[in-house]
């Protein structure tokens, strides 16, 4: 028997905004469009139908030359910032979502999606737990967002005779500015008074001035960069083994030059593990910075000062600003676009 | 020849089932064996209806824009009751968004549901019945209402107490109401409460036809907007789709309006009821309010 052919036509639009999930939909040699339907429970990616389409919605053409029949893997697609469209099996989309996950941090929405899709567990997903929790984090980075370009504009006319340059400068998010000694955190809760009152007064996000005072409390030496303290935070946090290795830092001795030992072994454990295997994309400047940043959320988490829920905060208004600035991005390690 | 069996039919059907306001007759005759009766059992209940859960109105998706731009839930045009109105189901999201069976990815076609808090000061009801009034001239329970074309009489009254005392009636509690488990007092409704005793038919599925709950969800139609703010939203349930843009989602969330999101999928929109029903009700367990 022969199988039909449907080849790839393009992809409806689901009217969100991007990133977001799209439908293919595909043509047969009438030029019918069709979707593609999966319902086999033991072989759940394979195309067991194909449905008539006759949304009137927007699609997106396609511009390969992509030919399934029944039986093949489904396609998977998703329309990425810049109306870029990736489009391929199970396997290859995830393989694109996991390696630009980071980059949809901003929206929460859609990055509980991919993590869906990815089946994969975040330490940011705590912050998205709840219908309402996932909107208020919405709130947030859209606020966060706005107050990075306000930011960034104060800072372009101080230091540049009121010409607005183009280009953002790298970095240009410390986490202390210098001369007023204020952090990233109190001056985003002095905009948002403003810019998003409720958030300031009566959401969770409203201490966390005082969450990462408090992290730094005894330390006479901060962390003053925001893309360092996400990477490094966001490594303590998923590791699935953090909880056992906390609890033993105080088990194992009860004297403060062994668990200071015991901090810097942990640290180090994390530091090697990550810059073997080059997680961690940063100079080595930044790096003698992670080493302080890493000891110090160990050494609170396990006397009890911060908790994993306001490390995970901290590290997700640091990752937003550093989206802001350009310090992760879909297009900083390279374009990537894996091949099948 | 077709056309005249058509006409025919068409003529049959409006005869058969057409909102007519009652004669002054008629509503002294419902007023005696519907509207006091329903009075009279919900006094002598021992358990009492709270009112406590909310409304809820659900339209396709593609009003949402209007809705968001004019901050406000406004009536439109009914073709059975020839007002103005805007309908909202008490506990469940029992309206369903009409699909013509074909799937679809469209969120403009897929349903949103607003979970509503009423008072009677903020709202002006023109009319609640005991069932969706859509279903009925439909004729969808004409097996159980057949005699009875006229949803006029089943009117239950413009108050909110007036449902609160039919709920009290029937069920006794909102969780009762919620989970359609009537109070066995069908004798209450002996010899000439015939309309009481087919609500209670109504309720108990006791029918030849397998009806879903716009057989037994009470029904408000309102005149006046509905302001889309804190006031009297509590929560949206919508396509996830439509979050992320930044100037909604922020007035969702100053205006303290949940958003319970569900994700598309290529399906027909109609079909989205039980998920909006489950989505309600895990919403209203969260509350404390089931």
């Amino acid at each position: 028997m022969i199988k039909l052919e449907y080849k790839l036509f393009g992809f409806a639009n689901g009217g969100g905004t991007a990133p977001q999930f799209l439908e293919p939909v595909f043509n047969d040699k009438n030029y019918s469009l069709f979707v593609q339907s999966c319902t086999d429970d033991s072989h759940p990616d394979e195309i067991t139908e194909f449905i008539r389409f006759t949304d009137n919605v927007e699609v997106l053409e396609n511009s390969s030359e992509e030919i399934l029949t029944l039986g093949c893997l489904c396609l998977f697609a998703v329309r990425d910032v810049g109306d870029r469209v990736i489009c391929g099996n199970r396997k290859y989309l995830a393989k694109y979502l996991r390696f630009n996950l980071n980059s949809y941090i901003d929206n929460p929405y859609f990055f509980k999606n991919a993590c869906e899709f990815l089946k994969t567990q975040r330490p940011e997903l705590k912050l998205f737990s709840s219908h309402s929790s996932t909107l208020e984090s919405a709130v947030f980075s859209h606020s966060v967002q706005r107050f990075c370009d306000y930011e960034y504009k104060e800072k372009v006319f101080k230091s540049h005779n009121n010409t607005v340059i183009s280009r953002k400068p790298q970095h240009y998010f410390d986490v202390f500015e210098t001369n007023e000694e204020k952090t990233v955190f109190s001056r985003w809760l002095d905009f948002a008074k403003d810019d998003s009152p409720r958030l300031v007064k009566h959401s969770k996000w409203k201490d966390i001035n005082k969450n990462y005072i408090s992290l730094f409390d005894d330390e006479c030496q901060v962390p003053n960069n925001a893309y360092v303290f996400f990477l490094i935070a966001r490594s303590v946090l998923n590791d699935k083994e953090i909880d056992i290795k906390i609890s033993e830092i105080k088990c194992k001795s009860s004297d403060r030059v062994s668990i200071t030992k015991n901090i810097d072994k942990l640290t180090q454990t994390l530091l090697s593990e990550n810059y073997s295997i080059d997680k961690f994309n940063i100079n080595k400047a930044e790096r003698r910075v992670s080493s302080q940043v890493a000891s110090k959320i160990y050494s609170s988490l396990s006397k009890k000062k911060t908790s994993k829920l306001e490390i995970t905060m901290l590290a997700y208004f640091l990752s937003l600003v550093s989206k802001r600035s350009g310090e992760i991005s879909s297009t900083k390690d390279k374009d990537y676009w894996p091949t099948q | 020849m077709v056309f005249l069996t058509i006409l025919s039919n068409f003529n049959r059907y409006q005869d058969k089932y057409m909102y007519k306001t009652l004669s002054s007759e008629d509503k002294k005759v419902h007023n005696e064996f519907f509207i006091k009766k329903i009075q009279d059992i919900a006094e002598k209940s021992k358990d009492s209806c709270s009112l406590g859960l909310p409304f809820f109105h659900t339209c396709k998706g593609e009003n949402l824009r209007n809705i968001f731009v004019s901050r406000k839930i406004s009536p439109n045009q009914c073709k059975v009751f020839k007002k103005d109105l805007t309908y909202l189901f008490y506990g469940k999201p029992a309206y369903r968004v009409s699909g013509d069976g074909s799937t679809s990815r469209d969120c403009g076609r897929f349903p949103v549901t607003f979970i509503i808090q009423l008072d009677d000061s903020s709202v002006s009801i023109e009319q609640a019945f005991p069932f969706d009034t859509g279903a009925f001239t439909n004729g969808i329970f004409e097996d159980v209402c057949d005699t009875e074309k006229n949803p006029a009489k089943y009117e239950l009254g413009s108050s909110l107490e007036d449902i609160r005392k039919f709920i009290t009636c029937f069920y006794g509690t909102d969780k009762n109401y919620y989970y359609c488990t009537p109070n066995e007092n069908k004798d209450n409704f002996k010899p000439f409460s015939f309309e009481l005793q087919r609500i209670l038919r109504l309720i108990q599925g006791s029918s030849s036809k397998r009806y879903d709950n716009r057989a037994y969800t009470v029904e408000l139609q309102i005149a006046n907007p509905i302001m889309f703010d804190s006031s009297s939203i509590k929560a949206i349930l919508l396509p996830a789709d439509y979050m992320g843009n930044n100037d909604f989602d922020s007035y969702l969330y100053n205006n303290n309006i949940d958003a319970i999101t569900y994700t598309l999928e290529q399906v027909d929109p109609a079909h989205m009821t039980p998920h909006l029903h489950a989505l309600a009700e895990e919403y209203m367990k969260s509350e404390n309010i089931l």
